[in-house]
């Protein structure tokens, strides 16, 4: 195993509160003022070259997280929420590009089939959750009855104020557990929401993202924000708070979020030992010949 | 909305919390429209602010819809319930190490 030291190389500077955990609705601190991808005047070619620099460096330190992870057989539980277009999945997808796909899942889920509407509300979810050195994100997660079946009226007044209550003893049961639980809301503006939905539209490849749907729920803007607050005040708890990512500016919310996020564990540098590539130890010939390539179908080089 | 509509009062006192209806017409009912809160918002934010205040919250408080005042009523009995869930944390986790598992 290698060095036990804590990771410092690269960690991005920590404001002091946050130490102790964020008041409810605070935002994730944002960048510093000075940084180029808040000034204007800076070159997008630069703010670019910033921005895959700086991304470069915290896929290794997420890399550290995970093996450290992975060695003190942490569980952790990273949901993100937001409304349609808000860049949850800009977000996971930076997260998990440099990880093991085997320690580090992403869990989605669609709309519950008629058997799971009728079992325990957190049960679909549960069956989900990490064991030992395993991290799960949620893309969208449990929240969904505080949030778009609240609002678009897919869950009764009773069963919503049921989840309010027990979310945060589920939340708290699952944190005596041993699981570290970390929720990010995503706030993204009204005319940055349409922009983003404008540019599905008219993009073929993202054009699966939108759907009926989420045009509706952009019709109940204000029910929406209304059931977010609820949310947030209900469920923001000592054991799982809540972070707001201001995320209209797609890039300094990816930073913006996964910096907040390493700052918030404790985690150590536990790299496994750098491994020199031996050279290949000769084998015994045994008369092993290739087959005829003409056996075995090839796809074609066309590039 | 206007003087025909009921207001919801959340009543708060050391045994806990009661919603309660009141009709225009009944006694209270003009005190109590008064100084009813219409938007959740600053019923959010009248919890949060007791809540940092350390405040028992014993009173009553009026609102204009029953959503508002269950969310208030709610926020603070979850309050009241996450204190004793710590509690509940402290003295399970205690091993007999410290003096006493603090309340």
């Amino acid at each position: 195993m290698g060095k036990r030291k804590k990771s410092k190389v690269g960690r991005v500077p920590t404001e002091k509160t946050q130490a102790t955990p964020l008041a409810l609705g605070t935002k994730v601190p944002e960048m510093n003022a000075a940084s180029p991808l808040s000034d204007p005047k800076v070159k997008k070619k630069k703010r670019n070259q910033f921005y895959e620099r700086e991304l470069r460096r915290m896929h290794i330190e997420l890399v550290k997280l995970q093996e450290w992870v992975r060695h003190e057989g942490r569980k952790l539980v990273v949901i993100f929420e937001g409304r349609d277009a808000a860049g949850k999945g800009g977000v996971i997808k930076r997260i998990t590009a440099p990880l093991n796909p085997r320690a580090c899942r992403v869990v989605a889920l669609g709309t519950p089939t008629e058997r799971q509407k009728t079992q325990w509300y957190f049960q679909r979810y549960a069956a989900e959750l990490p064991a030992a050195g395993e991290m799960t994100l949620f893309d969208r997660s449990w929240y969904n009855r505080a949030g778009v079946e609240r609002v678009m009226g897919f869950c009764t007044d009773a069963e919503y104020w049921e989840f309010m209550r027990s979310c945060p003893e589920f939340e708290r049961m699952l944190v005596r557990s041993g699981i570290t639980i970390v929720k990010y809301w995503f706030s993204v503006s009204d005319q940055e929401q349409e922009r983003r939905f404008k540019s599905r539209v008219e993009d073929p490849t993202k054009r699966w993202k939108l759907s009926p749907m989420d045009l509706e729920a952009r019709n109940r803007w204000q029910a929406y924000s209304r059931a977010k607050d609820d949310m947030l005040v209900h469920t923001d708890i000592d054991q799982a708070r809540w972070y707001v990512v201001n995320s209209d500016n797609k890039k300094r919310a990816h930073l913006n979020c996964i910096a907040h996020f390493l700052n918030l564990l404790p985690y150590k540098d536990v790299m496994r030992e750098k491994l020199k590539l031996p050279k290949r130890k000769p084998e015994l010939r045994d008369g092993y010949a290739r087959p005829p390539l003409e056996t075995q179908n090839f796809v074609p080089e066309i590039y | 909305m206007n003087d025909h509509s009921p207001i919801f009062s959340v009543i708060i006192d050391a045994k806990g919390v009661v919603l309660e209806k009141i009709k225009p017409g009944r006694p209270g009912y003009r005190k109590a429209s008064k100084a009813a809160i219409l938007r959740q918002r600053d019923a959010i934010e009248l919890y949060r602010k007791m809540k940092a205040a350390r405040k028992a919250f014993h009173g009553r408080y009026s609102f204009r819809f029953l959503d508002t005042a269950k969310t208030f009523a709610m926020l603070r009995l979850q309050a009241m319930e996450h204190q004793i869930h710590d509690n509940l944390d402290r003295v399970q986790a205690y091993d007999g190490t410290a003096k006493r598992s603090r309340r």
